[in-house]
Formats: C-alpha cells, structure tokens, sequence
C-alpha cells in the first residue's frame, strides 16, 4: 500500500475505498523516520508549521486525518477525470464549528467532507450531495457506569434489546453477552457521525442526540439513519516472525445514510465482518 | 505540551484549593496533588499508556488541547473515576450542568477540584 504511494505519490493513495463508499487509512508509520516521510509526502510548508506547533499526540491525529482526506478528495477528483495529483495539492481547511472543507486543483466546490480517527484509524466520508458525517471508535471495555453517562433509559433499552437475550435486568451490561461493548461503542459513534453530518459535532452534549432505533446494522439518530460497520485490524509494529498471535483491535465506523432508510436488498453486498453485529 | 510542574503543588496555577492541613486529614481528606495523581493514572489507563508516556500530566493539562482526548474516552475517564472514588462523586449530575465552554476547556485541575469538593463535604 505505502510502496505504490512512495513511488507514484501523484496517481496514488495509502489510504484505501471501502465497498461501503468510505475511505480507510490504517497509520502503519509509527516509527519517526516513516512518519517524516508521511509529513513530508501528505503536507506543505504551512500545514507543516501547523503540525509542528502540536504535541506528539495531537501531531498523529492530524496526520491521520489530513492523509485520509486527502486520499479521499484525490480518488474522488480523478474518478471525475482529473489529472494526476499530489496530496499537496488539496487543501483541508475547517470552518469556526470545526467542519472540514476542502479545495483542490480541479473543481471541489459543493464536495462535502468528514473525518475521523481513533487510535491507528483514519477514516473520512465525501458526498457531492449534502452534508455527510462519519466517526470510527475502536471497541474497549467499558461498564455500566459509561453506559449510564452516555445514554438515556430508552437508549439503553434499545441497547439492551439489540442483543435479545438478557432475561434479567433489561438494562445492565451481560457478562455473556459478548457484543455488548461493540453495540454500546456503535451507539456512541452513530451519534458522533450524525452530529458531524449535522456540522457542530458531538459538543459533549450525547442528549442532543437520541438514538430512537436500531435496525439490522442501522441506527437511527434523531432523523437520520446511520451505517455501522465492525473492524477487526491487527495493531501496527507486529513483528512477522514472532510465532504467537496478536490479537487485532475492534473498531466501530459509523456514517449517515441519509433521512430514509437503505434498501435491506442493498445491489452489493456490505462487507460488515459481523453481519448483524447489533442485532 | 504540557508545561512542566516544579513548583510545590498547593501553588500550581489552576491547582485545587489547598485545604488547611498539610497532613493527612483525619476526616479522609485526599492530601493535596492526591487527587490530581489519581486522575493522570486513569488517564493513562483510558486513553493508554502508549499515548501519555512522553506526557507530563499535571493540574493544567488539558483534555482536549494537551491530551487529545475524544468525548468518548473522557466518558470512560467519568466512569472510572467514578468507580474509584464511588456514590459521593456524582460526575452525571456534574456534567449534566456544564456548558460547552467548560467541556471544551476541561483540565485535569477542574475534575480534581470537583471530587475533591465532593469528597469534603
């Protein structure tokens, strides 16, 4: 994926299209000497004063999120019949709420932009057809003191009704009950997407945002229906000739679908690893 | 980046009050920085130890600007920090009040200065 890039950056991208129409970037340059290459390869002078001025942290999400979007905006102005085009070449800038915007050297008026990222996971959204929100959340362990901060009774009803086989407390968080964790982080994440699709972003206020259906692998928030789908991706820096398993990190990527439901007899297939995770 | 913490704790801007006793306090009172200590932990248990090993964690750190931290790991750092210090911490009642700004501008002094009210009265 990065050898391709490296050697034609102006016709190619790390960053990858997923079936369900949104681009993946897994930071695989986790070492500083291939993460300067990212730098120098994804940023010009300007971008690069800004991603000097942050903390070590706050440099890695940026990165993540300036490449993917990049990606993204390259694939989508070539699939137009643009001319071959360096990341440099398209600008991500955000608006006063936070909002990406981007321009490029071809038309990219009117292309509407989402990014985000957690842990080693970039992902962005664009839609030539009204805004569009996107979040991934990698799955942990959380309890029920998250799921009483995040959620409302009625929000973790439908949490807890999603799973259908709890015959005790409809509420409470089951030890065999294995996906409990990744619907309660598809909860979350479908109301970050539907914020960002809505241009303010989450703004620590969950409550904005009901959740009022959970439908197959679609949430519906306020009015409007949100995608999910799982991720199952191995950490970086696995070393291939170690013997023993490394187990791979769970993700959650949710994006808006839209005001109406999406056809359930969808022409092709969504490649969700966990078909039905949420039901 | 976090500025570096050299001064004693009771005089770090942005610090919680000191409270009157330099020792112990026979009530169960956390002694000052106490709190502050235990909040940078679970931070790094939330968010991991990868991502805070170069970071000095201290009163003024902030969630957002230093830590980069997403509202669903400062969700999980309310939830931990309410395991640990229990039912006298009511952090949903707490951010139920808060507005936007104070989210936004939430450092590691401001949660413990919370608990630490809550746990002095």
């Amino acid at each position: 994926m990065l050898w391709p890039f490296l050697r034609f950056p102006d016709e190619r991208t790390v960053a990858q299209r997923q079936r369900s129409g949104w681009w993946l970037l897994l930071e695989r340059w986790t070492d500083s000497a291939s993460r300067e290459l990212m730098v120098r390869r994804y940023t010009d002078a300007d971008e690069r004063t800004d991603y000097s001025a942050r903390n070590p942290l706050a440099q890695r999400s940026w990165l993540l999120g300036r490449a993917v979007a990049k990606d993204a905006v390259r694939q989508h102005l070539w699939a137009m019949g643009a001319p071959p085009m360096y990341p440099v070449e398209v600008q991500v800038g955000h608006d006063d709420a936070g909002a990406p915007h981007v321009s490029a050297p071809t038309e990219a008026t009117g292309l509407h932009l989402s990014i985000a990222h957690s842990a080693h996971v970039g992902v962005a959204r664009l839609s030539t057809e009204g805004p569009v929100g996107i979040d991934v959340e990698q799955v942990k362990p959380r309890g029920e003191g998250f799921s009483a901060l995040a959620f409302t009774d009625a929000e973790r009803r439908i949490l807890a009704r999603a799973s259908d086989q709890q015959p005790g407390d409809p509420v409470a968080a089951n030890d065999d009950d294995p996906d409990f964790d990744v619907r309660l982080t598809a909860m979350w994440a479908a109301k970050e997407a539907a914020a960002k699709a809505a241009g303010t972003g989450l703004q620590g206020r969950p409550g904005d945002w009901m959740i009022t259906e959970a439908v197959g692998d679609r949430i519906r928030v306020n009015d409007t229906w949100v995608e999910v789908e799982v991720l199952d991706i191995a950490p970086p820096g696995g070393n291939p000739n170690r013997t023993e398993r490394i187990e791979p990190d769970t993700y959650v990527v949710a994006w808006t679908a839209g005001p109406q439901v999406p056809a359930a007899d969808h022409p092709h297939d969504r490649p969700s690893q966990r078909p039905g995770a949420l039901t | 980046m976090t500025q570096p913490h050299t001064s004693p704790p009771s005089s770090r801007p942005g610090a919680p009050p000191a409270t009157t006793a330099d020792a112990a306090d026979p009530s169960g009172e956390p002694r000052p920085g106490e709190v502050v200590a235990t909040v940078a932990q679970l931070v790094g248990e939330v968010i991991g130890e990868e991502y805070v090993a170069d970071l000095d964690i201290g009163p003024d750190t902030s969630f957002s600007d230093d830590l980069e931290m997403e509202s669903i790991e400062f969700v999980a750092l309310a939830e931990a920090l309410q395991l640990r210090f229990g039912e006298r911490v009511d952090f949903v009642a707490w951010l139920a009040e808060l507005e936007l700004d104070d989210l936004i501008d939430m450092t590691v002094g401001r949660v413990a200065a919370f608990i630490e009210d809550c746990l002095s009265r």
